[in-house]
């Protein structure tokens, strides 16, 4: 029963760990080093005397639909589910300015997948490259992310809300409370266009918008949040989608 | 006089849109919206169901809803289910826990508050009555029955001679005598059965529960008699007990017992219940409820210990944690160890908003609670198109749903008006304490003595003394000593220099920790000479008078005579103690709202609860503050 549990269990422990340490993947020796010793001796692992491809073998058939197994040249991971595209563009979105060579170094991506999907990026012009001084190629986000999206400003109300569910999936990881800033920066939609779709959000009934404690917020983060026409602050998003209560 | 006018008259009468918290779900007196979080419920329903089937199932549950979003509400209807459906699982609600230290106490003092109290209002029967009928029920369908055996016989009306020859001597021969004999009889034979039946149960019990010891299930039965129900419900809350109920139900008082075995004492009881409980398949649903007022990382670790305790440890309960999505995200799932983190995440629910026909169904539900029936779209005196075209732009939480049709209602009733008065924060404390202290004085039993809360409600009275008060707080700590709750610097118009005073509240019954408590007030005060120090006790917990606990007493005459200052607070002063430790906890969840000047429903602020402590609690509005306030200006 406490086995059946702890299987049950191992998706979710992992996914707090992430979460909690803020990344989107880790090295199954990280793992290994971080979840206790009486979780894995469940699984009739060892702490010690284990090597991570044992690790993994145990583990893998218990990750569930939201995480997955990835390997570098040098070392396997286990993290969210993501594409290859989605992992190079969060890196990128944190260390702008890198070369393609130091992207790859600690990507959990294969070369395989790694050049092939950073092409994608370029193709789409989700990325740009650029060149510093030194000759060496820099590669950023796209002054316009959010270009497919600025298009689609132009296009249906219905693409701007599939847009907006992929921001808030993106940046939410699963959770049901959001922040609506971060959605926003997500998105980088112009703040005209981002406040009237989620108003039509709203209005339908699709999004929940909640108040909050805003006094760890930095002022802009505050302003982009949502205000509505009476002034009151709304600071984080729960996405119901057509979801009825009386199902 | 026409219908509309009349229906006005009363609502200015009795106005159904004032209150938008619960406060306490064995209290909730407005009707539910059933459509309102639905699925949660239902969701929520079938843990339990499930729970109900299988007891020993190792689970618990995780709500989110924000602030006003219902939590309070769904547990109330929770418990409500449980009424309707003739309890097939037991309910606990918990305050915040304020002392990490007494973690297992607490949990335990809860639980056996709410065991113990009527589950209806009209009945004196609680939910512990229930789950004993269950033992009692087995116990007759199972125990054999007691052979009369010829010695027993003998030594029973051995016991009825020594009483008749005392009657004889008393009393001269009638027929009041013989009823004296008759009565006598009756009372030997009686009591002897039920002694013969209480050990009848006893055995059987220990066969059938053999990890139970058999002075808890010894003291568990005398529960049953109404004489002995109040100390047995203190026994059970593992905590030391008068000397008196100690020997009234046989067991030892705790006196002697370290803060350590208590601890452990709890946890065994804990256990003990839970055997209990799935055997019965009677599983305890435990709802942790005002989170916001975790505010220590010993608090959250506190809420941590005790959820890992009963998922894992204690079979039969089922721990429901109702918390804010943002407080969760950023302060529990980081304080929290991963193994509580995993149980709770397991079965997450969340709280919805009301659309518009829910927003309506409420304010009709309201209505109806002045006027009786009302036909389907009889909103008076709310116009429909207003009420739709105000709620349909998103979904708003049903405290976000009152207090809107509190605002529109106020504008009908009062037209004259320009604007309707803003309510002012003060007043809306002011409203929300009283209530809260006459609940606490007419259902005293409910609130135990607390030391955690006598120290809570003490902080918010001396962290904010208004100018006015005679006497500044100039500087508050919390000594590492827990016998002390506060050293402070206080500044006295009259005197030139500040002077130290120390702050002891106490409700312990364990005379060794009174004399300890006592003896470090003496202390204090025999090195400080100018120095004040005030010992605060729940009067609930009597020191008794001398020839008992001499040497407590002669410390206690000692303190006393070196100038030491004691208040005693009888039930209406402490019920104003914990009513101000509870606004407190409502205060920091958000639960108490004002309608700002701009119209906008908010939660009243911590800093306005402070303004409020200043300007009504101190003074002479209070009885329960102002002996305080009168000792701290002398």
């Amino acid at each position: 029963m406490k086995k059946k549990n702890a299987l049950a269990d191992i998706e979710t422990q992992i996914s707090e760990l992430l979460k909690k340490k803020k990344k989107n993947y880790i090295t199954v020796t990280q793992l290994k080093n971080t979840l206790p010793a009486s979780l894995l001796k469940q699984f009739g692992i060892i702490k010690r005397k284990s090597r991570p491809t044992d690790i993994l073998r145990y583990l893998k058939p218990h990750l569930g639909s939201s995480l997955w197994e990835y390997r570098s040249p040098r070392s396997v991971y286990i993290g969210f589910r993501m594409s290859s595209e989605e992992i190079i563009l969060e890196k990128i979105r944190k260390n702008p300015g890198l070369s393609s060579k130091n992207l790859a170094r600690n990507l959990p991506l294969l070369k395989q997948e790694f050049i092939p999907g950073l092409n994608r990026l370029l193709e789409s012009g989700e990325v740009v490259c650029t060149f510093g001084e030194n000759h060496m190629p820099r590669l950023r986000i796209s002054a316009g992310i959010g270009r497919q999206t600025r298009i689609s400003e132009k296009e249906s109300f219905r693409d701007g809300r599939t847009a907006f569910k992929i921001a808030y999936d993106r940046v939410g990881r699963g959770q049901n409370f959001v922040r609506i800033h971060r959605i926003r920066e997500c998105l980088n939609w112009s703040g005209e266009y981002f406040d009237k779709t989620l108003k039509n959000l709203l209005a339908d009934y699709t999004v929940e918008p909640h108040g909050g404690d805003p006094s760890t917020m930095s002022e802009k983060e505050i302003r982009d949040s949502f205000t509505d026409e009476h002034g009151v602050l709304y600071i984080n998003l729960t996405w119901w989608g057509d979801n009825d209560e009386r199902e | 006089m026409n219908e509309n006018e009349r229906k006005l008259d009363t609502l200015k009468e009795e106005n159904p849109f004032t209150s938008s918290s619960v406060g306490d779900p064995w209290e909730d007196k407005y009707s539910d919206v059933k459509s309102i979080n639905e699925r949660a419920f239902r969701e929520i329903s079938q843990l339990v169901g499930q729970k109900v089937r299988d007891p020993a199932l190792s689970c618990s549950g995780l709500v989110f809803g924000e602030v006003g979003s219902g939590k309070t509400h769904l547990i109330s209807r929770i418990l409500r289910y449980g009424r309707e459906t003739a309890f097939p699982f037991s309910f606990a609600y918990i305050q915040p826990i304020e002392d990490s230290e007494q973690t297992y106490r607490y949990l335990l003092r809860e639980v056996i508050v709410n065991l113990c109290y009527p589950i209806r209002r009209t009945s004196d029967t609680t939910q512990m009555d229930i789950i004993l009928d269950k033992s009692f029920t087995e116990i007759a369908a199972n125990a054999a029955p007691r052979r009369c055996k010829r010695e027993k016989v003998e030594n029973l009306f051995s016991e009825f001679r020594k009483d008749v020859m005392h009657i004889l001597r008393k009393k001269r021969f009638g027929f009041g005598m013989l009823k004296d004999l008759g009565q006598n009889l009756n009372a030997i034979i009686g009591k002897r059965e039920s002694q013969d039946i209480a050990k009848d149960a006893v055995d059987f019990m220990r066969v059938r529960f053999p990890e139970i010891p058999k002075e808890f299930l010894k003291v568990l039965f005398q529960y049953q008699q109404p004489e002995k129900r109040a100390a047995v419900a203190d026994w059970l809350k593992g905590i030391p007990i008068d000397a008196d109920d100690a020997v009234l139900i046989g067991v030892s008082d705790r006196m002697s017992d370290s803060p350590a075995m208590l601890e452990q004492k709890a946890r065994n009881i804990l256990s003990h219940i839970g055997a209990l409980l799935t055997c019965y398949d009677q599983p305890l649903v435990i709802c942790f409820d005002r989170l916001e007022n975790y505010d220590t990382d010993a608090k959250i670790h506190s809420l941590g210990k005790m959820i890992e305790f009963l998922v894992d440890k204690v079979k039969a309960m089922l721990p429901l944690v109702f918390v804010r999505g943002q407080q969760w995200e950023e302060k529990f799932t980081k304080k929290l160890n991963q193994q509580v983190i995993t149980r709770l995440r397991t079965n997450e629910f969340q709280l919805k908003g009301c659309n518009v026909s829910q927003s309506l169904e409420i304010i009709q539900s309201r209505l109806m609670s002045v006027f009786g029936k009302l036909d389907q779209h009889d909103l008076f005196p709310f116009e429909e198109e207003k009420l739709t075209n105000i709620f349909k732009t998103m979904l708003h939480t049903p405290r976000q749903v009152i207090m809107l049709a509190n605002q529109q209602l106020k504008q009908t009733l009062y037209p004259e008006k320009d604007a309707v008065r803003p309510v002012l924060p003060l007043d809306r404390l002011q409203d929300e304490f009283e209530r809260q202290y006459e609940k606490i004085r007419t259902d005293f039993d409910r609130y135990p003595p607390d030391r955690s809360r006598l120290r809570r409600a003490l902080e918010l009275y001396l962290r904010h003394s208004p100018e006015n008060s005679g006497f500044k707080i100039e500087s508050l700590n919390h000594p590492e000593d827990k016998y002390l709750d506060f050293m402070c610097k206080i500044a006295h118009p009259d005197q030139n220099a500040p002077f130290d005073a120390v702050f002891i509240t106490d409700v312990e019954l364990n005379h060794v920790f009174v004399r300890a408590s006592l003896k470090r007030g003496g202390d204090f005060l025999e090195e400080n000479a100018n120095g004040k120090a005030f010992y605060i006790r729940d009067a609930r917990c009597e020191i008794p008078a001398p020839p008992k606990w001499k040497v407590t007493n002669e410390l206690f005459e000692r303190f006393r005579s070196l100038g030491g200052h004691v208040l005693f607070l009888d039930s209406e002063r402490s019920a104003m103690w914990y009513a101000l430790a509870l606004l407190n906890y409502a205060v920091k969840e958000g639960d108490v709202t004002v309608i700002s000047a701009d119209n906008r429903p908010r939660s009243v602020s911590t800093e306005e609860l402070a303004v409020f402590v200043q300007q009504n609690i101190h003074g002479k509005n209070y009885p329960g503050f102002q002996a305080l306030d009168e000792m701290m200006g002398e």
